[in-house]
């Protein structure tokens, strides 16, 4: 007998309308070329011919249990006194905090939390509990696998998972400012 | 001990070579001994700039390696005698140069000279690494466009993580010229305005230089703009010199669109 062990990412999606996933699906083909794709709800003829056209890998209804949350309760915290600068990566298993901004061309990937007081104009991947930050306008948000491309440039966010849910909340004082103008 | 201002980039075609001239001259206009090095090996132009090209007979591949010595290779500047030009080689690529050889050299030039002006290669690569290793201070020229920026902003972090002073725990100081502003641009929202580059790049400015059509000419006949009296761009080099002396020099604002005298005079008449 041999065995091979592999770790997968398995994006999830819910479809509830054939035309709707399609369209979502069509601009990011080459970031979901690196995905098992769980397929939830009505999957179609028309979506199951696109998927094995482009040569996308896809399982359809299927549990999957996770043991995500009971791997990420030790880590430790980051902390970035400094710009984060185009050209440079930070790679890590920790929670970041960056005290200035993340420029343009800068990637931040962590499995765990990010919070940046100073604006984001560079790439966050993010696989923790939340992500806080204040959205520049070239900033490219990316948590837990999906790519979060309607968020309003200037506007500081807090999102974060519920019940395997991504909550996009924007956070402001009690007088309407963004938490991070001053 | 002089002081070694290495003027960085990070993307090419933005006039760091111009720049290097230009200030070199403009800290000898003001007294101070001072020398500018190419260190774009195997891609001279800085000769052409100061209108030395026929001068050039030892580089600084020949110093390194020990076949001349320094005084050798050092030519004077004729149009100011407190400036000497050490060019790069032609003919060899930027593999020729190693850490200890151009430390040797440097240490020899900041012995010599007030000011050390390095002009570095565009890109990132080991030229530019060994440009910035040993700088005491970087000149970081950009264009008001966003890929000069983006690349700037690069150059900037490997100054941060790669240079001699960086990795001791020191500052390197770092001082911003934004070069080639267009007014009418900015005016028009279709050029970054210095204000939106400083917000990005969040370091020290020390000059905006205008665009000025007499910089390619004198390119072309190796006459620095800084020798210029009507040239905008050479004034504007004249004042960052002078900054680089340690006199407050107010900054001039070039971002305006400025108007002939004949609108000036229509406006008047509805005043």
């Amino acid at each position: 007998m041999r065995i091979n062990q592999y770790s997968v990412s398995v994006m999830e999606i819910m479809i509830e309308d054939e035309e709707e996933f399609l369209r979502f699906v069509r601009p990011k083909l080459p970031l979901l070329k690196g995905y098992l794709l769980n397929l939830k709800g009505d999957v179609t003829p028309k979506i199951e011919d696109f998927l094995q056209a482009h040569g996308l890998q896809y399982i359809k209804n299927t549990e999957i249990s996770t043991i995500r949350h009971a791997k990420r309760s030790k880590n430790s915290v980051e902390v970035y006194d400094r710009i984060i600068r185009s050209g440079e990566e930070i790679n890590t298993h920790n929670s970041v905090i960056c005290l200035r901004k993340v420029n343009d061309g800068a990637l931040i990937r962590t499995v765990s939390n990010f919070i940046a007081i100073g604006r984001v104009d560079g790439t966050i991947e993010a696989n923790g509990d939340f992500l806080i930050f204040k959205k520049g306008p070239k900033g490219k948000i990316i948590f837990h696998n999906m790519i979060l491309d309607d968020l309003v440039e200037g506007r500081v966010y807090k999102i974060h998972l519920e019940n395997n849910e991504i909550i996009i909340e924007e956070i402001k004082e009690e007088n309407g400012n963004n938490i991070f103008d001053n | 001990m002089g002081i070694i201002f290495s003027i960085i980039s990070g993307k090419g075609g933005v006039g760091k070579t111009t720049t290097a001239a230009n200030l070199a001259i403009g800290t000898a206009m003001q007294g101070k001994k001072t020398v500018v090095v190419d260190f774009d090996i195997g891609q001279r132009n800085l000769d052409m700039i100061l209108g030395l090209e026929n001068r050039v007979v030892y580089d600084i591949t020949h110093v390194m390696d020990g076949d001349v010595r320094l005084r050798q290779a050092l030519i004077p500047f004729k149009k100011n005698e407190n400036l000497y030009f050490l060019a790069a080689s032609q003919t060899k690529d930027k593999t020729v140069l190693n850490k200890e050889k151009v430390e040797k050299v440097l240490s020899e030039l900041k012995k010599e000279f007030e000011y050390i002006f390095i002009d570095a290669p565009a890109g990132i690569e080991s030229g530019f690494e060994h440009a910035v290793y040993f700088a005491d201070a970087v000149i970081v020229v950009v264009n008001p466009e966003v890929s000069s920026i983006r690349d700037s902003d690069r150059a900037i972090g490997i100054v941060d993580a790669k240079s001699k002073k960086s990795q001791e725990g020191k500052r390197v100081a770092k001082y911003l010229i934004i070069n080639r502003i267009n007014p009418d641009l900015v005016q028009k929202g279709e050029m970054l305005s210095s204000e939106d580059i400083l917000d990005i790049l969040e370091i020290d400015l020390l000059g905006k230089v205008p665009e000025d059509q007499i910089i390619i000419e004198a390119s072309n006949t190796g006459h620095p703009v800084i020798l210029n009296e009507k040239s905008e761009a050479g004034r504007a080099f004249k004042r960052i010199s002078r900054r680089l002396c340690g006199e407050e020099v107010p900054f001039v604002d070039i971002e305006s669109v400025k108007h002939s005298g004949l609108l000036k005079s229509i406006k008047k008449m509805f005043q």
